[in-house]
């Protein structure tokens, strides 16, 4: 009986005397919050824009394509070279959308000269992809 | 069991671990989340266009208004991207961001763009500032 009281009083005594034993996790909290701080300082919400272009390959062969499935267009500084007419950004959209009903395969081809600016060409791109053109090819040209 | 005697037996816990477990957390948010700045190398002007949304993970080329090219924010000629490229063809299947000035002639462009084909890079995004649609 003795040997219980004893059991049990030094039990009592235990968890009286016991404490709790905490990992100071202070400082991983101050280091995570400082690494925090950097990624919210040099990190950037931003996404980047842009127009996605996949060029073939240098040695793949060229494809016979049938004559009306070909659009070719000719950017100038003000307007779009279409046949032989010039068209407003609006007037082509317009011309690529028609063309593009009667034949969904429609394949752009930009003739690009070499002193137009990037900004028209990128214009061209742009016009293209709002009329839901999937199919581009640019052609060099020489400036006359 | 009167109130002082119950206020006595609490014990103070600091919540170290739980602001540290949310602190964590938010970093890997916000390591997941944002990116870093790509090297620039030089300022343009984009051209504007409607766009979409282009992959973080790029190599970036920068041409400026003059035709200077920038290849990982450093002015290098079109020979040297070319022997560049080659020393990173094993990133061949990576998007190339071209980031060039509006006013910029397309021969360089072509030039780039000749030099990237030659070395197989095929993946090109032309970086440009979102426009609203036009066509409706």
């Amino acid at each position: 009986m003795k040997k219980i009281i004893t059991y049990y009083r030094k039990k009592k005594a235990y968890w009286r005397e016991r404490q709790f034993h905490d990992v100071d996790s202070s400082s991983v909290g101050d280091l995570a919050f400082l690494l925090l701080i950097f990624f919210i300082v040099t990190g950037s919400f931003i996404l980047r824009q842009g127009i996605f272009l996949s060029l073939p390959s240098e040695n793949s062969s060229s494809v016979k394509v049938e004559e009306n499935l070909i659009f070719e267009v000719a950017p100038h500084e003000d307007v779009f070279e279409h046949d032989g007419k010039m068209f407003t950004r609006a007037e082509l959209a317009g011309e690529i959308i028609r063309r593009k009903e009667k034949t969904p395969e429609l394949i752009l081809i930009v003739l690009m000269k070499e002193n137009i600016s990037y900004n028209r060409f990128i214009d061209t791109l742009s016009v293209a992809k709002e009329a839901g053109i999937k199919k581009i090819s640019i052609k060099n040209e020489v400036s006359s | 069991m009167k109130a002082g005697k119950f206020m006595k037996k609490l014990k103070t816990a600091s919540m170290g671990a739980a602001m540290a477990d949310m602190a964590l957390l938010l970093l890997v948010f916000f390591m997941a989340s944002t990116t870093t700045e790509p090297p620039k190398g030089v300022e343009v002007e984009l051209p504007k266009a409607q766009t979409e949304g282009a992959e973080q993970d790029s190599l970036y080329i920068s041409i400026s208004n003059k035709g200077e090219i920038y290849f990982d924010g450093s002015n290098i000629s079109l020979s040297d991207l070319y022997d560049r490229l080659a020393m990173r063809q094993g990133e061949k299947d990576r998007i190339v961001a071209v980031t060039a000035d509006k006013s910029l002639p397309y021969k360089t462009i072509a030039d780039v763009l000749d030099v990237l084909k030659k070395r197989d890079f095929l993946n090109i995004v032309f970086m440009a500032e979102e426009q609203k649609k036009l066509i409706e």
